[in-house]
C-alpha cells in the first residue's frame, strides 16, 4: 500500500473563513479548498457524482462541503481519481463504523468498475481526518491498487 | 414464442462458430461473410430486446444489451483482422480499441461477465503483439454542465451511474460544457483512439507511427 500522512492544521481556518459545518456527517471536499476564494469557486472531483450516487444506494450518509457544486475536474487517463473524503472528530467518536463502511462500499464500487479494464489502474484519493476537533487535523494521500483502499481504515483510526 | 433460454443457446452456439472465424488464418471471403451474418443476427436480437424492453423486464433488456455488445466485439474483432490483412493498420487499430470497449461494457454488466477473461486476454494480447508501443494524448478540464444520457437530468443529481445498464440501455454522462485545462502526452490514457499518429524529424521526413512509412502529403 503506497500512502503518505501529512499534518493538515490549516483545515481549520478555511472551515471557519467559509463558516462551513464539518461536524455533520461523512464529508466530499473540494479539491481545491486552498486556493479557492468563495464556496462558489469549489472544484470537486469528476468522480463525486459517481460516489455519492453508490453512497446514497448503500445508505452511507454523506454531504458536500459549501452544497451542492456543478464544477467537477476530468482527467482523461486510465487511473481513477477519488473525490477527497473529511471525516470530523464528532463522527468518529459517536460513529466509528462510518469509516468501514465508507471504504467498503468504495472499494466494493472500483473492484466493479475496474473490471474488465485493458490497463494498469490506480486508485488515487485523499482523506481529511480531523483528530482533535478544530485543531488537528492529517491528510492521507493513497496511490495504489482497489486492494489497499479498506486498509486506509487503520490508517484514519491511527 | 422463443424463451430465453433457448435465446441463450442460439446465442452461446452462434459466438462459437464466430470465434472459430476470427483467427487470423481463416478465409478473408469467409470472415467478410460472418460479419454480415452477425450484423443480421445482432438486429434479431435487437428486436428481442425491444420485446424485453416493452414489457419492463430489466434482467432479460440488459442481458439482451450484453449479447449485442458481444456479437458487436466478435465483428469488431473480424474486422480488425480483416484490415490486417488489407494493409489498413490505423483502421485496425481502432477496430481493437472498440472491442476492447464493448467487451469491458459487457464483463461489467453481464451476470457472468467474469466467464470472458480469457477473451479479454485475447483482446490484451494483439494489442501487444501485433502493435507497436504507442503513446497518447489526454485532455483534462473543468466540466461545467453534464446530463445523463437515460433520464436527460443534470448527471450530478439522477441515480444513474455512468457505465451501468438499465432497461437494455447503458447510461452515459453526456458532458455538454467544459473548459480545457490541459493537454498531455501518456502512456495510459482514458481513451486509446486518442494516440500520436507519427513523428517527425529533418532526416527521415514525418513517419507512420503504426507502419513506419513515410508520409507522403
Amino acid at each position: 500500500m503506497d500512502y503518505k500522512v501529512e499534518e493538515c492544521n490549516q483545515l481549520a481556518e478555511k472551515f471557519k473563513r467559509f463558516e462551513l459545518d464539518i461536524s455533520l456527517s461523512l464529508i466530499f471536499l473540494p479539491e481545491n479548498l486552498e486556493e479557492a476564494k468563495s464556496k462558489e469557486e469549489f472544484i470537486f472531483s469528476d468522480s463525486l457524482s459517481d460516489i455519492e450516487k453508490i453512497f446514497k444506494e448503500n445508505n452511507v450518509s454523506f454531504s458536500q462541503l459549501g452544497g451542492f457544486s456543478d464544477q467537477y475536474r476530468i482527467r482523461k487517463n486510465a487511473d481513477w481519481w477519488g473525490p477527497s473524503l473529511f471525516f470530523g472528530a464528532s463522527i468518529l467518536s459517536e460513529n466509528s463504523n462510518v469509516v468501514s463502511i465508507a471504504l467498503n462500499v468504495l472499494s466494493n464500487y472500483l473492484t466493479d468498475f475496474f473490471k474488465g479494464s485493458f490497463s494498469d489502474k490506480k486508485v488515487k484519493i485523499e482523506i481529511y481526518v480531523e483528530e482533535r476537533k478544530d485543531v488537528k487535523f492529517k491528510k492521507i494521500t493513497y496511490e495504489g491498487g482497489v486492494e489497499g483502499i479498506k486498509e486506509l481504515e487503520k490508517i484514519i483510526k491511527a | 414464442m422463443i424463451t430465453i433460454d433457448e435465446i441463450v443457446i442460439e446465442f452461446n452456439k452462434t459466438i462459437e462458430i464466430a470465434q472459430n472465424r476470427s483467427i487470423f488464418t481463416r478465409g478473408i471471403e469467409l470472415q467478410k461473410e460472418k460479419i454480415e451474418f452477425l450484423e443480421k443476427y445482432k438486429n434479431k436480437l435487437s428486436l428481442f430486446k425491444s420485446f424485453f424492453v416493452d414489457n419492463q423486464l430489466e434482467y432479460e433488456s440488459n442481458l439482451m444489451f450484453c449479447f449485442e455488445e458481444s456479437v458487436r466485439t466478435i465483428q469488431l474483432e473480424l474486422t480488425m483482422i480483416i484490415n490486417l490483412k488489407e494493409d489498413k493498420m490505423d483502421l485496425a487499430w481502432d477496430n481493437l480499441v472498440d472491442a476492447q470497449v464493448s467487451a469491458s461494457n459487457v464483463i461489467r454488466n453481464h451476470p457472468n461477465g467474469q466467464n470472458l477473461e480469457g477473451y479479454l486476454d485475447k483482446l490484451r494480447s494483439y494489442e501487444t503483439i501485433l502493435f507497436p508501443k504507442m503513446m497518447f494524448g489526454s485532455v483534462g478540464g473543468i466540466v461545467k454542465k453534464s446530463k445523463c444520457s437515460i433520464c436527460k437530468d443534470n448527471y450530478g443529481k439522477c441515480n444513474h451511474i455512468k457505465g451501468k445498464v438499465y432497461m437494455g440501455e447503458m447510461c452515459c454522462r453526456i458532458i455538454t460544457e467544459m473548459v480545457l485545462e490541459e493537454g498531455s502526452i501518456v502512456v495510459n490514457p482514458a481513451d486509446k483512439h486518442c494516440r500520436v499518429l507519427s513523428i517527425s524529424s529533418i532526416e527521415s521526413g514525418e513517419i507512420d507511427i503504426l507502419t513506419l512509412r513515410k508520409i507522403i502529403k
